[in-house]
């Protein structure tokens, strides 16, 4: 990086929280925005925008979803060709087959339906992991190719296999000229976008985070894998989704075997150093101790530097910082720093999640790390009093 | 009856050809965790440089026979093959050492770009033809037992002869030699290697060249069979699922695993594709690969995944 | 010898699109302004023929999709800037069944047969599928269908089903590796192939070379030229362009089938050039809306084919408004082993009076889907 968040203090929870807390970040992220809907429509042409921009912001929408999945998930697919396909086709089918349906309205659909299609093609990955799984995604790619070359039915029986939709509008807005399409698409990029920035930084985008940091672990902790890595799927095929309709209204016709999904995984990976502030490795471990501990020692801030963030469950949590590393001191965070009284862990939801936790049967790894991480937390404890 | 074995011996011996590409994976995802997406490319660039050469011997060196065009254009082949493996190690490896299995994978994709792109633009987009004598017509057999008698593809045969042994010399290699149990020293644990005096870097070198070698064999095998041009990358394709079918980290694996995939989707395209519509054994082949992987989350050889926290 | 058409020079650029339609399209936004706007494009592909077709209207630049494209655009009233000239798929389902006919001594004969098509399974392969099946049903034989999945490098299963079931005949649609791959297993599991008939997209040397003896036998339609290396045309190209080093291929391919094809299609775009001059003003750059004029009313007798070398390559083109595609005539070539010979009497042409309701269907649906209205035969005279 070229900047750092050094010397850019917070003094309240809502500059804390705010989407891009580094101003580096906010200025350069408003800079693009300004120039992407004021500067480029004032230089581009027409080639620009058809040939280079429209393919450009639609595929950056797909990217965004493969980020989901890949980045911040750490489920590798390469089926995101699949998922853009299912999108399009189930839009055109939308649109075509129920009369006086919005555009809108078809493109969300199209969305539906390939998020519907991602959590059946995403149930592998409960119990296939990394690059297995990434191979196995490509079953997704390969089948939908098939189905959709074999089925007539989806492409209103056109023999070519190879169809499109006419005439767009929404709400009396004629999406006709290059022009306007770039800005179809790039509001509804911006709109997606921001979406997805403020999943991620929810409760939902912690368990993804988590997942991808360390399953085991996540689940020890009661995140279910099956609930996080499901509507990561659902999410990511979501976006992905309405990239593939896009592609089909507003870009080219839809037509099979045209989507390919290799070129996408390169551009979304990189959403997996795109790390959050606090280390969520380290903070899956150090909840560990906190869940399995009798109490959480109360701290009081102000004496060394402290990180906030949220836990699982979307609740503010405080862990003091020594030296550049987490101790395990973990308390939940109310308010403003000051003393706080202990928490202890029974309360609130805590033994559900340990419950949940322990309580699964089949999962003896997990259990023996509970237990584990419990007489460790003990000892270690009784070794500081 | 007779069909239903004609197509079994098929799907066995198309079975050992995807094996050839599958082995290739193996290879350097056993050696150096990488999982390898340039190995189509790599069979690709070998073949083309093979088909090239033995068109370009007998043309510079004035040799009539066929036989030893084919056998200097495969050592020449080879030796490519080792150059390329040095500089993967050299510009992509060695700077990447330590990162994460993503990040290598991505490295790889890269490395299949440039392959394909080095490939076709030093030896030429056109369709090449490898010649090694291989033998095309087909044999009918055991004509006594059933009618019509079993129809036996030559060629096949023989490219799965030459993959069984060179399976053979694979596992040989990796038993028996100093640097085959070298290999396996880094395989099992790199720091470990390391620190008794292996020489990592040597060793990736080696690996990479092994599964540049087999990427040639399996080249010449399909480019004889399908003619070299840039398609023949995509055999990769075939191979991906029976590596995770078989596991990533295991020989036997890949062997068993092709046969597996071969039978599955030669069975299932003859037999249940004209239900469907065919078209069914690319797709097919993977969701098989899934079905084992459910129960097997590892591949059917694999090295079992365990997680600490 | 003054250059240019009728002294206007013409500038032509070309992409390399690896026939994916993205780029294809790509290709066609970045030159379809450029020099002033381009006068025609020449797709090669048919994904990107039909990406392209809606927006050709738009641009107002005429598409020349010689031997590919969309079947149904032959009917100029619905897709009035695409050219599907000297034939479509259709026409090639077509031909193939009367050339099998004629092999099997007469169209009754037909009855009863069995006659597989395999095809690549993308809309180039399914192009022919819905002919074939109005021919099955009229004369009474089963097509059977066998798709390849892209690329077309692993067909076992296909052919022992072929193998089992044992028809009559063998269509094949293929594409690049998928012919010769397809010729080879033919080979292995000893389908003869002189009971194999490609597509022209199937019956090009670079299909066939590479099998060399294992091809021989095996026919394949041709787009009315085959091979022509003693044309005059080839002639002349080796004189006055390869002569002076200004040739762009290698020299051996001028006058292999897919030269010719690639040599015909430019001269059919120059001559539609040439016609809208005739009318518009010779030696004036012509617009892409000129230009559809004259594709529209391009007439090229024998005679004026004959000065330009074409002797014996081809054959008549005209068209007219509601017929972009000038000519169905079909040549059948076979491959000897070495090269590509004709066998006589080769030349077929295609029943239009068949064929012409299905066009008429299919351009009518699309029609109604796009909410366009033909244009009527007083609006061609415009």
């Amino acid at each position: 990086m070229l900047y750092r968040e050094n010397g850019q203090f917070k003094t309240s929870y809502a500059a804390d929280q705010q989407i891009f807390p580094i101003a580096q970040d906010r200025w350069a992220i408003l800079g693009i925005l300004v120039f992407a809907f004021v500067g480029i429509p004032l230089l581009g042409d027409e080639y620009l925008f058809r040939a280079i921009l429209i393919p450009f912001l639609i595929l950056s929408l797909a990217a965004l979803g493969v980020n989901i999945l890949v980045g911040f998930c750490g489920q590798i697919t390469l089926g995101a060709g699949a998922f853009m396909a299912v999108g399009a086709y189930a839009a055109y089918n939308f649109h075509i087959r129920i009369e006086g349906l919005p555009l809108l309205v078809s493109i969300l659909l199209g969305g539906l339906t390939s998020a519907l299609v991602g959590i059946v093609f995403g149930i592998p990955s409960l119990r296939v992991r990394g690059l297995y799984l990434a191979v196995a995604t490509l079953a997704a790619q390969f089948f939908t190719d098939w189905v959709f070359l074999r089925i007539p039915w989806f492409t209103n029986n056109a023999s070519s296999g190879s169809v499109s939709v006419s005439n767009l509008q929404i709400m009396g807005w004629e999406i006709a000229t290059p022009f306007d399409k770039y800005m179809f698409c790039l509001v509804w990029l911006t709109i997606s976008a921001l979406l997805a920035k403020n999943m991620t930084r929810s409760a939902i985008g912690r368990q993804w985070m988590a997942i991808r940091d360390m399953d085991v672990a996540a689940e020890v902790i009661g995140i279910r894998p099956l609930f996080a890595k499901l509507s990561a799927f659902a999410v990511s095929s979501f976006f992905v989704g309405t990239a593939g309709a896009l592609w089909g209204f507003i870009h080219l016709s839809v037509g099979a075997g045209r989507f390919l999904g290799r070129s996408f995984v390169p551009v979304a990976v990189h959403g997996h150093y795109r790390r959050p502030r606090l280390d969520h490795g380290q903070l899956l471990r150090r909840s560990l101790h906190r869940h399995a501990a009798d109490r959480v020692e109360p701290v009081s801030a102000g004496d060394r530097r402290t990180v906030r963030g949220h836990d699982f469950d979307g609740r503010r949590v405080a862990c003091r910082v020594d030296h550049l590393r987490l101790t395990d001191h973990f308390f939940p965070d109310q308010g403003a720093p000051r003393y706080r009284p202990p928490v202890v862990h029974r309360q609130g939801k805590t033994p559900a999640l340990a419950i949940s936790a322990l309580s699964r049967a089949g999962e003896p790894v997990s259990l023996l790390l509970e237990l584990l991480s419990q007489t460790h937390h003990y000892y270690f404890n009784k070794r500081r009093h | 009856m007779g069909f239903f074995i004609e197509t079994l011996i098929g799907g066995l011996m198309a079975g050992m050809l995807y094996s050839l590409v599958a082995l290739g994976f193996v290879l350097i995802y056993k050696a150096s965790g990488v999982f390898n997406f340039a190995q189509g490319a790599m069979l690709l660039f070998a073949a083309l440089a093979m088909a090239r050469f033995s068109a370009w011997i007998p043309e510079w060196l004035g040799i009539d026979s066929l036989w030893l065009a084919n056998v200097i254009a495969f050592f020449i082949a080879g030796a490519l093959m080792y150059l390329v493996a040095w500089l993967i190690e050299r510009l992509v490896l060695r700077p990447l050492v330590n990162q994460e299995g993503a990040t290598l994978l991505m490295a790889t994709l890269g490395i299949a770009y440039v392959l394909e792109g080095l490939g076709t633009s030093i030896f030429g987009t056109a369709i090449y033809k490898i010649d090694v004598g291989m033998p095309k017509e087909p044999v009918l057999i055991l004509e006594g037992i059933f009618e019509g008698g079993l129809l036996i593809n030559k060629e096949d045969f023989v490219a799965a002869l030459i993959a069984a042994v060179l399976v053979a010399l694979l596992t040989l290699f990796f038993q028996k030699t100093v640097t085959g149990r070298a290999l396996r020293a880094v395989a099992d644990d790199h720091q470990a290697a390391q620190s008794i005096g292996i020489p990592l870097n040597h060793i990736w070198v080696i690996v990479w060249f092994v599964a540049g070698v087999v990427a040639l064999v399996a080249g010449v095998i399909w480019g004889s069979k399908l003619g070299v041009q840039f398609s023949l990358a995509t055999v990769a394709l075939r191979g991906l699922p029976v590596v995770i079918l078989g596991g990533l980290t295991s020989i036997p694996g890949a062997i068993i695993g092709g046969l597996i995939i071969g039978v599955g989707e030669k069975l299932s395209e003859v037999y249940l594709g004209p239900m469907v519509g065919g078209g069914i054994e690319i797709w097919f082949a993977y969701q098989l690969a899934l079905v084992f992987l459910l129960f097997r989350p590892q591949g059917l050889f694999g090295e079992k995944i365990i997680d600490r926290v | 010898m003054p250059g240019g058409i009728n002294g206007v020079k013409i500038i032509f650029e070309e992409c390399e699109t690896a026939y994916a339609t993205d780029r294809g399209v790509e290709c066609y936004e970045r030159l379809k302004g450029k020099n002033g706007g381009a006068t025609l494009f020449q797709t090669l592909s048919t994904g990107a023929t039909f990406a392209l077709t809606e927006k050709a209207p738009v641009d107002k630049i005429p598409l020349i999709t010689a031997g590919y494209g969309r079947s149904e655009s032959q009917n100029g009233a619905v897709f009035t800037w695409n050219f599907p000239l000297l034939g479509t798929y259709w026409v090639g389902a077509e031909v193939a069944i009367q050339h099998i006919a004629k092999k099997l001594g007469g169209v009754a004969n037909l009855k009863g047969k069995k006659i597989a098509l395999v095809y690549h399974d993308s809309p180039y392969g399914k192009e022919p599928i819905p002919v074939l099946q109005e021919l099955g049903k009229m004369h009474g034989f089963e097509v059977q269908l066998l798709p390849v999945a892209h690329p077309g490098v692993e067909q076992k299963a296909t052919w022992l089903q072929i193998r089992q079931q044992k028809p009559d005949f063998v269509l094949l649609w293929g594409w690049g590796v998928m012919n010769s791959t397809a010729l080879r297993e033919a080979q292995s599991t000893g389908y003869p192939r002189e009971k194999m008939m490609g597509i022209w997209w199937a019956g090009a040397e670079p299909d066939v070379k590479d099998v060399a003896e294992g091809a021989k036998g095996y026919s394949a339609m041709t787009l009315q030229h085959g091979a022509e290396p003693n044309s005059r045309v080839v002639k002349d190209v080796l004189d006055l362009v390869y002569a002076k080093g200004q040739g762009t291929g290698p020299k051996d391919e001028v006058g292999q089938v897919l030269y010719m094809r690639g040599l015909i299609s430019a001269m059919l775009g120059v001559e539609g050039v040439r016609k809208a001059q005739e009318r518009f003003g010779k030696g004036k750059v012509m617009t892409g809306e000129q230009v559809r004029w004259g594709l529209e009313n391009l007439n090229l007798d024998q005679k004026t084919l004959d000065n330009m070398g074409f002797a014996s390559v081809m054959r008549p083109v005209q068209t007219s408004c509601l017929d972009h595609m000038g000519s169905s005539w079909v040549r059948v070539h076979t491959w000897n082993g070495s090269k590509w010979e004709f066998t006589t009497p080769d030349w077929y042409q295609a029943d239009e009076k068949l064929l012409r309701p299905t066009v008429m269907l299919a351009s009518g649906k699309y029609a109604e889907e796009k909410k366009l209205k033909p244009r009527t035969p007083e609006e061609c005279k415009l």
